[in-house]
């Protein structure tokens, strides 16, 4: 994961799970999580989600007049929600299978479980 | 290229489809010399630490196997003992209405009712299924049945095949007891103490006739290490089983079409994926549904009108987040409630339909080309209206549900769930339907322009080429599929050498 990926993969993620915005403990927690669950999935697939990835910052220029690393909280926000209702679908599939794996990754993060009083496994408990 | 590996039988996949093959193989040629080879890694339930992040190494892409339109998501085992390893061992013996359409519309003889009954009668001893007590329903099963009952809606207990269960309730990454008794306890250490040979992260490029194409990739830091080089290798075997399931079985025979000389436009064809969505309500008090067993009841009460299944269910909390619609803040608040959630798993009946298949693309990866039918939309609908009555029966304050325009649904909302949950806000690019249960694609039949392997397993055109999983199902089995996949299995293991 290269450094502008992973600067973009954060953009999408705020708007998707917001308690990481400006929260650079979290985005570290939640960055580990990702690239752990990504650099795993065959070439294919990470290749889709680069792809996606670089959909996302050119339709920017369309949608918003701007470059998607400049838009604010809240026009990125509006941005990405106007995305999910793009009228081609497999951008909209694509954009849900990143949620996915985007959830997956922040819930997976240890801190997190205590906010949604989540034990975790077994050997958690015991301590 | 290393050569030279030669056994009388190879099997493709240690799940249960060949795992349960080799076991009965052997039953009747304990002298064979037999190997497996399986594509995921050798786990052993040491390796399992109950924790979402590392435990998707235990399914194939990570659990990110999406259908080419984007609209569904298939999650399929890779680690030694295939799906086996990470099923929750519901334990369902085939329908008979099922079982007679296979054997009237496909000419599947050989399932009478005598050989199906004594053939499970074993398998479930050996594999320990039986009822759990009710003793053991959690929250999220308790309150299930009680819904289910305030609506009239009967509910039955599911059979599960554990032995000495600790009721931790993460079934699906990995059980860490051994409890379950899926291949990687009962079959996979019986065969080997036989020498039987297992060579894991070994992929399958092409199969020929007594020949395998593989590649032996590194093994994953933490797993057991290969007995092999890594790369290369050429198996050769007098007869060969692929059991790799559905997403590899037809694509490894696609991919051999040329070596083998075969032209079957049925190859890939016919598969069904049982879809499935898993909701959740929210109840007004903390239940902890993550702990316990996770599914003890269900209900078949829609199955025959309206072609579903509710059985109840829990998952870990990435899972759960993945499953709820939305984003954002709202979504993160809903995830507060995490702790308070009721969840069940709605599985529709697909029907076997030409256009869904298994294909690959020039690269040779699998693609699933697979697209949702009106009937399996409408069976959706219909099951997550049912499930929001369920829950709100439940005594659930909130419920949450794809193709509603309405996120939460509140108890005010009950008057007007048909109008809140249709078909018209079912965006399926934008809901978590997935499939756990994919069935088809290398279809056994007698009539060989309807199907791709005779009623001994074998490819039709071919010599040495055999099948023994879900991939030979002619239409979905409509439940859970292991225990059909093992009476298959035990079939053609008995059967090969004959």
């Amino acid at each position: 994961m290269n450094p502008h990926f992973k600067q973009n993969i954060i953009l999408i993620s705020e708007i998707i799970v917001p308690k990481i915005h400006k929260n650079d403990a979290l985005q570290y927690a939640f960055l580990k999580n990702f690239k752990h669950i990504f650099q795993g999935l065959e070439k294919d697939s990470s290749n889709k989600i680069k792809l996606l990835v670089i959909v996302i910052e050119n339709l920017s220029f369309i949608y918003n007049f701007k470059s998607f690393n400049d838009l604010n909280f809240n026009e990125r926000d509006k941005y990405i929600n106007n995305l999910f209702e793009f009228p081609i679908g497999k951008i909209v599939g694509g954009l849900t299978g990143l949620r996915s794996l985007i959830l997956i990754s922040y819930y997976g993060i240890e801190d997190i479980w205590p906010t949604i009083q989540y034990d975790g496994p077994i050997n958690n408990r015991v301590k | 290229m290393k050569n030279n590996l030669t056994f009388d039988v190879i099997i493709v996949g240690s799940g249960v489809g060949g795992a349960t093959f080799t076991d009965y193989l052997l039953r009747k040629n304990p002298t064979l010399k037999i190997a497996i080879l399986e594509s995921g890694p050798h786990n052993t339930k040491e390796n399992f630490n109950q924790r979402e992040i590392d435990m998707t190494a235990l399914y194939y892409n990570r659990g990110a196997v999406l259908s080419k339109n984007l609209q569904i998501g298939v999650a399929a085992g890779n680690t030694l003992g295939g799906s086996s390893a990470v099923y929750t061992g519901v334990s369902f013996r085939p329908p008979s209405s099922v079982i007679e359409n296979w054997k009237n519309e496909f000419g599947l003889e050989f399932l009478s009712d005598e050989y199906v009954d004594k053939s499970l009668d074993e398998i479930e001893r050996e594999i320990s299924v039986h009822e759990l007590p009710k003793s053991w329903d959690n929250d999220n099963n308790r309150l299930f049945q009680e819904g289910a009952e305030n609506l009239g809606i009967p509910v039955k207990r599911l059979k599960i095949n554990t032995k000495n269960c600790q009721q931790q309730g993460f079934c699906n990454l990995g059980c860490t007891t051994g409890a379950k008794q899926g291949t990687l306890e009962v079959q996979i250490p019986k065969i080997t103490k036989l020498g039987v040979q297992i060579f894991c992260n070994t992929k399958v490029i092409s199969v020929a006739e007594n020949t395998i194409n593989t590649i032996v990739l590194e093994a994953p830091e933490g797993t057991e290490p290969n007995t092999l080089e890594n790369g290369s290798h050429q198996f050769t075997a007098k007869k060969i089983v692929l059991a790799a399931g559905v997403l590899n079985t037809p694509a490894i025979l696609l991919r051999s079409a040329k070596l083998l000389g075969i032209n079957n436009k049925n190859i890939g064809r016919y598969i069904t994926l049982h879809p499935a969505f898993n909701i959740n309500g929210i109840y007004h008090k903390n239940l902890s549904n993550y702990k316990g067993f996770p599914k003890t009841v269900y209900s078949d009460h829609f199955s025959k009108s309206d072609n579903f299944y509710l059985e109840t269910s829990f998952y870990f909390p990435g899972v759960t987040a993945k499953n709820i619609s939305g984003y954002g803040k709202l979504h993160q608040e809903i995830m507060k409630s995490y702790n308070r959630m009721m969840s069940i798993l709605i599985l529709t009946h697909d029907k076997a339909e030409y256009h869904n298949r298994i294909t690959i693309d020039k690269k040779g990866n699998i693609v699933i080309d697979y697209t949702l039918s009106k009937d399996s939309k409408k069976a959706l609908v219909k099951a997550l209206q049912e499930a929001t009555k369920v829950f709100f029966a439940a005594g659930c304050e909130q419920v949450l549900v794809p193709g509603s325009n309405k996120l939460p649904l509140t108890r005010e909302d009950q008057k007007s769930i048909k109008n809140l949950i249709s078909e018209k806000y079912l965006n399926l690019y934008k809901t978590p339907l997935s499939s756990a249960h994919p069935q088809g694609g290398v279809r056994m039949g007698i009539d060989k322009n309807k199907s791709v392997c005779d009623l001994s397993g074998k490819v039709y055109g071919t010599n040495s080429i055999y099948v023994c999983d879900a991939s030979l199902f002619p239409t979905s089995v409509n439940v859970n599929p292991y225990e059909t996949v093992m009476l298959l299995a035990k079939w053609v293991g008995e059967n090969i050498m004959k």
